[in-house]
């Protein structure tokens, strides 16, 4: 049972391909949070930090969760003092560097919730790599980072 | 004698400069917000509060009022702001008199699905005072334009589903009812107080 602010990811190795293929996902996942939404909202953004340690740049393709119907990548872009929001095809995380999912800019946009969620729930959100692998979080639902 | 009394007057001289610049109004530059000099004036419109009682032109008059304009479907950037503007709000707080001077508004600019029931779920959750506000689209509209603030609906998913394009500023409306400054996204609840109060010394 994971404490509700423990922020680490656990990494789920879900690749039937072997050691080979997971060595080169080494994605981690820290400061993962959803943003709490008052009662009947049915859409969601969450937030983190995604690192990647490994050699080769990774790209995260999809997210799902078994607390939603549907999530998608989003990124939101203000330019000249219009936002716009629109679906990403992946998000890349770079050989040796880091992405963040923040605020106004990139995020999970979590759709259709399965049950009522309220602040301090935890969400299980698990990301699809396009090396194979896998990887599976909890976020809490919280006000602010 | 002469130079004593040279150094007298200069030294009041000093002393009546020194409070010429401490009671000085603050200069256009040292506030980060857009400032319209003169405010301009807005004509008339016929929305509902969140309570389903009506909000117009007059209910803008007698106090400072914060416009940010969004939607309840928005995940990412209204929540943001809601936020942020509430924490604006705790921190205008610490003077009580100003604080009684200052409304939130939140407008919809997506009237099909917020209806005034869901502003009541949605808008007082972020701070029990804040006022939802929506309406007919066509009397958004005649706010909205002469706001400059931009709104289009982008279909998703085959046309299942929509996301709305919207502008992202803060508007801050003088308690004569007319659009005294605006605020540029991404916001900080620091910065928004910080302007605030100079933009009340400016009167
Ligand atoms: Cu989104």
């Amino acid at each position: 049972m994971m404490h509700k602010y423990c922020l680490l990811a656990i990494v789920w190795l879900v690749s039937a391909t072997g050691a080979a293929q997971t060595q080169t996902s080494v994605l981690r996942v820290t400061d993962a949070w959803i943003r709490a939404a008052p009662p009947g909202v049915g859409v969601l953004a969450g937030y983190m930090t995604m690192e990647n340690s490994g050699a080769v740049d990774v790209k995260v393709t999809a997210a799902e969760s078994p607390q939603f119907g549907m999530i998608e990548l989003h990124r939101t872009v203000i330019e000249d003092d219009v936002a716009r929001m629109r679906k990403q095809a992946y998000f890349l995380v770079p050989a040796g560097g880091k992405l963040m999912l923040a605020p106004n800019d990139r995020h999970l946009m979590l759709m259709m919730p399965n049950v009522p969620l309220q602040h301090g729930d935890d969400v299980t959100v698990v990301l699809t790599l396009d090396n194979g692998a896998s990887l599976e979080i909890s976020a809490p639902l919280r006000l602010i980072r | 004698m002469l130079i004593v009394t040279a150094v007298l007057f200069s030294l009041a001289a000093g002393a009546w400069l020194g409070n010429q610049v401490l009671n000085r109004k603050p200069a256009l530059d040292e506030i980060s917000a857009t400032v319209l000099d003169p405010p301009k004036a807005v004509s008339d419109f016929r929305l509902t509060n969140h309570r389903d009682e009506p909000f117009t032109l007059d209910s803008l008059k007698g106090k400072w009022s914060f416009l940010f304009f969004g939607y309840t479907h928005c995940p990412d950037i209204c929540p943001t702001t809601l936020h942020t503007l509430a924490q604006m709000d705790r921190i205008l707080a610490a003077d009580p008199d100003a604080h009684a001077n200052v409304q939130v508004v939140f407008v919809s600019i997506d009237p099909r699905r917020d209806t005034a029931q869901q502003l009541g779920k949605y808008v007082p959750y972020f701070n029990k005072a804040f006022i939802g506000v929506t309406g007919p689209e066509d009397e958004i509209n005649r706010l909205t334009k002469q706001l400059g603030i931009l709104h289009v609906r982008v279909e998703q998913n085959q046309g299942q589903d929509y996301l709305v394009d919207h502008s992202a500023s803060v508007l801050l409306f003088s308690p004569q009812g007319a659009l005294r400054a605006l605020f540029g996204a991404p916001h900080a609840a620091q910065r928004l107080a910080a302007d605030f109060k100079k933009i009340g010394q400016l009167e």
